[in-house]
């Protein structure tokens, strides 16, 4: 008899994020007997939000905040308040990968704060033709998006650094009577 | 102070478990709380809510063999342990004290 596979990117989603092997044997053995791979995705879903808000009680928070303040930035509303949560978060962020030292979580974080740069700089447009207007209308939801990953990195970053693949392994004590 | 009583949910689960006896894992556990609550659960609120009975100590987890079926991963049995059981019987009392003397919920017929 040959096993159905569940679908690979969200087996690969579960076992990064959510990273629970009783929970991904019992999503495979369910998926085998016949469930379908839209059950499978809103299981690895719902098993990856949980995770998150569970890890840190203000995840959920954090997240609902980044989201809110990146669209209004890609709307343009607010110009220099914006620099407050950012730089707090580039603050965050910075301290944690100097202790971590971490390449890729590098690459990462100055993506996103690249990404920041091109929406502080698009802040006038009266005067601009169609082109630059289209041309920094981009270049302000891309800084949008910036936003979110510099206000973003730093809570993976806690999150990865102190249960994930970051994080030293836990020490095991052993009680014999 | 610690809370004294335990969520619906968190009954549920506990239910479940006492039901199903020694084959207690994440599958049969949602099958149960489906079948014969009637209420669709993901089975990743169903591992929360058993992390966190573990950590209070209202149940305890031991690892089966893998098997091919689950990826070579083990299943997970959980078992109630006798603080459990006092929880489950101290929402029971809880729960029956609040219901008694409801007329609109006398005769079965709301």
């Amino acid at each position: 008899m040959t096993l159905r596979t569940p679908p690979r990117l969200a087996s690969a989603v579960l076992r990064r994020i959510a990273g629970d092997d009783s929970l991904a044997g019992d999503l495979e053995e369910e998926f085998a007997r016949g469930r379908s791979s839209r059950w499978y995705w809103f299981q690895v879903l719902g098993a990856v939000a949980r995770k998150c808000v569970h890890a840190h009680a203000c995840a959920g928070f954090v997240v609902v905040t980044a989201v809110t303040l990146s669209v209004g930035a890609t709307l343009g509303w607010w110009q220099t308040r914006f620099a407050v949560p950012v730089l707090l978060g580039m603050a965050i962020t910075s301290w944690k990968l100097w202790r971590l030292q971490r390449t890729s979580l590098v690459v990462l974080y100055v993506a996103s704060v690249a990404l920041v740069s091109p929406y502080w700089m698009s802040g006038q447009t009266e005067a601009m033709t169609t082109g630059d207007r289209v041309f920094w209308s981009i270049a302000r939801i891309l800084g949008g998006y910036g936003v979110v990953g510099v206000l973003l990195v730093p809570f993976l970053i806690l999150r990865l650094g102190r249960t994930g693949p970051l994080s030293d392994p836990p020490i095991r004590i052993s009680i014999t009577r | 102070m610690p809370r004294q009583h335990l969520t619906d949910f968190e009954l549920m689960i506990l239910l479940a478990v006492l039901r199903i006896g020694d084959d207690a894992y994440g599958v049969p556990i949602a099958t149960e709380i489906e079948q014969t609550a009637k209420r669709s659960v993901l089975l990743g609120a169903i591992y929360t809510c058993l992390d966190r009975l573990e950590a209070n100590g209202l149940v305890t987890s031991t690892y089966g063999d893998p098997t091919p079926e689950r990826g070579g991963r083990a299943k997970r049995f959980f078992k109630v342990t006798g603080k459990g059981l006092r929880a489950v019987k101290e929402t029971q009392r809880a729960f029956t004290a609040l219901w008694n003397g409801i007329p609109e919920l006398k005769g079965g017929t709301a």
